[in-house]
């Protein structure tokens, strides 16, 4: 396979924009946030002052 | 540039603005919490000699415990040593500001009150000092969550809330366990 045959294929390839993989990030910082403000709202916050 | 380059620079672009907008929603949270609701790390430095620590001054055994001032301000003076708290139990009214006030003759020590907000580092040379209030009446577990040696597992002490109006000082204005 030549050098420019073969950088086509690859440019290609790299134009599919791995959806999957940005919707699986997408979802698990989603769901650290959603546990960040669960704590923040229902233990953090309620437990008062201090300084 | 190629369209696969732009296509992966367009995609890492939107990553690190979701990445921003995650970390300012954090950061203006803690604002929150620390303008509105007086949540902030405590801060205070003050320096105490440790190896006097336990012959004059305000860490002295008789001035241990829960105090409460002319003014009517609440402070709890407590020591924290390898392996115990002086005293071992304080008691603190729930429902009114508190100052709690530590101090370590030996090693780097670390407290928190389970269920509430209070945790701070006592490190030798320093007084920690941590402002709260309690919010409801019970006995609460305060453990050294520092490891300060072989009994460091031993070393716990109780913060004993009690109703306002069952928080009765004697003469000199002090409360401890014992006296209820």
């Amino acid at each position: 396979m030549s050098d420019e045959r073969a950088d086509a294929e690859l440019e290609r390839a790299m134009q599919e924009v791995p959806r999957g993989a940005l919707a699986l990030a997408a979802l698990t910082v989603g769901l650290l946030l959603v546990g960040w403000f669960l704590i923040y709202l229902l233990v953090f916050l309620p437990r008062g002052m201090v300084s | 540039m190629p369209l696969a380059e732009e296509a992966i620079v367009r995609s890492e672009v939107r990553w690190a603005a979701v990445a921003i907008s995650v970390m300012s929603v954090i950061m203006l949270a803690i604002i929150y919490a620390g303008l509105v609701h007086h949540i902030n790390p405590p801060s205070n430095i003050e320096t105490i000699d440790p190896k006097t620590l336990h012959l004059s001054g305000e860490f002295t055994e008789a001035n241990l415990g829960t105090r409460v001032a002319a003014d009517g301000r609440v402070t709890s003076r407590i020591v924290a040593t390898q392996f115990t708290f002086l005293p071992r139990c304080i008691v603190v009214p729930a429902s009114r500001p508190v100052t709690l006030r530590f101090a370590t003759p030996d090693v780097i020590h670390g407290v928190l009150v389970t269920g509430t907000n209070v945790n701070t580092m006592i490190v030798p040379g320093y007084v920690s000092q941590v402002h709260t209030e309690f919010t409801r009446p019970g006995d609460l577990l305060m453990p050294c969550h520092e490891y300060c040696g072989l009994g460091h597992s031993e070393m716990m002490a109780t913060v004993r809330v009690v109703p306002p109006e069952r928080f009765k000082p004697d003469a000199q204005g002090r409360v401890s366990c014992d006296a209820r």
